[in-house]
Parts: structure tokens; C-alpha cells; sequence
């Protein structure tokens, strides 16, 4: 399946190329952040299609996932 | 209870506007009436509002306020926790916008490094405190704003004292440093606060209201690893992202629906795209 991928501030370097990836179906935000090489405890907060969710919910093909990390800068 | 014959008097140093519903003051004349009657600029201000008469300065406003948005922001009092890149924008447009009362805490003194993006920043301000900076550049803008500064770092021990007294909290802090223990004390005493937090393309505010969910997974990191340490912070992401700020809180402090409870608005500065993400 293929997933929608923004990686954000310090993590931008992460986001594939044209920001698209395939998974194997049934893969997990968790699996999707060690694919691509992302140390997880880098890793604050993560957004499926949207919406704040658990890195372990299963992916959907076409979801748009967004990984951050910690920000604080004011 | 306003001042006898101070009703009388703004009705003969007010004047009508063509296409507004209401009368005019300017701001000599109001500050005129403040030494005559012995009360404050900022207590003239309600007083003339309250008698429908608008500080002219303020007509620009109209009609996206009304007179009644303009009187609830005048008697609306804010505490703005940091007077750096965020603080020194959300001061900006809360004082111009008609804020009556903000308090600003800062224990910082301006650095070079902090001129690239803070609008209080100043050549010659370099080694002199920000919270007084904020004060001067508010009176500056306002005579009828009524700024108070902490000149220091909050503690968690100081929020039982301020907040109270306050209608809402700005946390324009900078790094990830307190942000959860001022989330907590808002909470406590049962305060909405508007956060920002930004770090070099990336720009993320949020309002939260007690009960609400919270943008805090961004903060659980030790006080060197934000990611605004790698990246530093531009101007355009900061002004931007206090804009949202200022935004949100005009909106709930004159019975506006907020647009960002429950949610993070993301402005991403590197493609210009920006979203309201669901927490």
C-alpha cells in the first residue's frame, strides 16, 4: 500500500522522495517511522489523515501520515 | 459608576463619523477627560465605550467588532507569558486591537540573536529587559492599554497569584521549558490558554480550555532538545504563528467562537500549506 508521508522540522530530512512510500499491508505508523530510519524517541507525536493517532492503529493505502518532533521555539 | 458630568463631557468632546453608528473620540480629548476626572486612560476607555462613544483609533475595527467586542476587549485582561519572537507580536496587535489590561512576564534581557525576529527587539535595546520593553512599546501604541510586567522568570509558585486576575493566558514561551507546568495552572484555575510554539519552517498553535485536549506530546522533551535548538526561528514562521495566537484569543475574549480548541493549527513556511490538525 502506499502512504502519504510529511516529516516536520528537525525530522524533514526523513520525507521520501515525492513523499510517498509503500508499506506492507498492515503496517503501523510505528513500522512506517523505522522504515525510515526516524529514531522513534525523536519522534513526539504523529498525525493519520488528520488526526493525532496511536503509532501501533494499522495503516490504511493512501493515508497521509505526519511525524513530528519535539517543538518548543517561541 | 462613572464620574458625574464625565457623560455630559464625552458627549460635547465626541464626534459623528460619517457611516458609523456611533460617536468618535479622539484619543487628546479622552486623555483630557482621564486627568479631569481623576481615573485612569484605560478606566476612560470603558467609561466612553460603555456610553457608545469609540476611540477613534479604534473605528477600523468596526464592523468586524462591534462596539460590544471593543468594550468586552477593553475590560478583558491577559497574561502573557514571554516577550520574545511570540509575546512581542501578540502584544503588538492585542494593544492595537483595544486589549485593556495584559500582564507580561519575561525575566530575559534582549541579545543580538534575538533581533531577527523579535518586534521588540531593538539595536539599542540590546541588554535591557524585555517585559519592559513590552510596557514602553505598548504605551508607545496605546495610552489606554495598562500593561504590568514581572521582570522574571515565572515559577509554577508565582501562577496562583496571576491567575486569578486574569481572562486568559498567552504562552509565548521560548523552548519547551514550563510550557506544561503553565498548561496545568491555567487548568487549575480553569483559564484558557493560547499556545504557539515554533521552530524554523515549522509554526504550531493551539487554544485549550480545561477539559480540552492538549497539544503537550510536543513539549515531553528535555529543555536542549526541542527542535528549535537544531533549527533556530525565522520571523515570518513566528509572526505568523502569533498572529493565530492574537487571533484566538480577541475571539474568545470578546465571546468569539475559538477556531484551534481540540485541534493544532500547523503552518508549514517550507511548501506555504497549513492545516488544522485534530489532536
Amino acid at each position: 500500500m502506499q502512504i502519504q508521508v510529511s516529516c516536520y522540522a528537525t525530522l524533514s530530512p526523513y520525507t521520501p522522495r515525492e513523499g510517498l512510500v509503500d508499506m506492507d499491508s498492515g503496517s503501523t505508523p510505528g513500522d512506517l517511522i523505522q522504515h525510515l530510519g526516524i529514531p522513534m524517541e525523536e519522534v513526539k507525536i504523529i498525525f493519520v489523515n488528520g488526526k493525532s493517532a496511536d503509532p501501533s492503529t494499522p495503516l490504511n493505502d493512501q493515508d497521509r501520515v505526519g511525524i513530528f518532533p519535539a517543538v518548543g521555539g517561541g | 459608576m462613572h464620574p458625574s458630568g464625565l457623560v455630559q463631557d464625552l458627549a460635547r468632546h465626541s464626534h459623528a463619523l460619517e457611516d458609523y453608528p456611533f460617536a468618535c473620540i479622539q484619543d487628546v480629548h479622552l486623555l483630557e477627560l482621564a486627568r479631569k476626572y481623576n481615573i485612569q486612560p484605560w478606566q476612560a476607555q470603558i467609561n466612553a465605550l460603555e456610553n457608545q462613544v469609540c476611540p477613534e483609533r479604534y473605528i477600523r475595527n468596526y464592523k468586524t467588532m462591534s462596539l460590544e467586542m471593543q468594550l468586552d476587549l477593553a475590560r478583558s485582561s491577559v497574561l502573557v507569558v514571554g516577550a520574545g519572537g511570540l509575546g512581542g507580536y501578540v502584544i503588538e496587535l492585542l494593544v492595537r486591537s483595544g486589549a485593556g489590561r495584559l500582564t507580561v512576564a519575561d525575566g530575559d534581557v534582549f541579545e543580538l540573536s534575538n533581533l531577527n525576529r523579535q518586534i521588540l527587539g531593538t539595536s539599542d535595546l540590546t541588554g535591557k529587559p524585555k517585559a519592559e520593553a513590552a510596557r514602553q512599546r505598548a504605551m508607545d501604541i496605546n495610552p489606554f492599554a495598562r500593561v504590568e510586567t514581572c521582570g522574571t522568570y515565572l515559577q509554577p509558585d508565582d501562577l496562583p497569584g496571576l491567575l486569578p486576575g486574569t481572562d486568559l493566558v498567552l504562552d509565548c514561551l521560548g523552548g519547551v521549558e514550563f510550557r506544561q507546568e503553565l498548561l496545568q495552572a491555567a487548568k487549575d484555575h480553569q483559564r484558557p490558554l493560547v499556545t504557539g510554539f515554533v521552530a524554523g519552517n515549522t509554526g504550531l498553535a493551539s487554544t485549550v480550555f480545561p477539559g480540552d485536549l492538549s497539544p503537550e506530546a510536543f513539549w515531553q522533551a528535555d529543555r536542549d532538545q526541542g527542535a528549535e535548538i537544531t533549527l533556530g526561528n525565522v520571523a515570518y514562521t513566528v509572526s505568523m504563528i502569533a498572529t493565530l495566537q492574537a487571533r484566538e484569543a480577541i475571539h474568545i475574549l470578546t465571546r468569539q467562537a475559538p477556531c484551534l480548541r481540540n485541534r493544532v493549527f500547523l503552518a508549514d513556511m517550507h511548501t506555504c500549506s497549513f492545516q488544522s490538525l485534530e489532536l
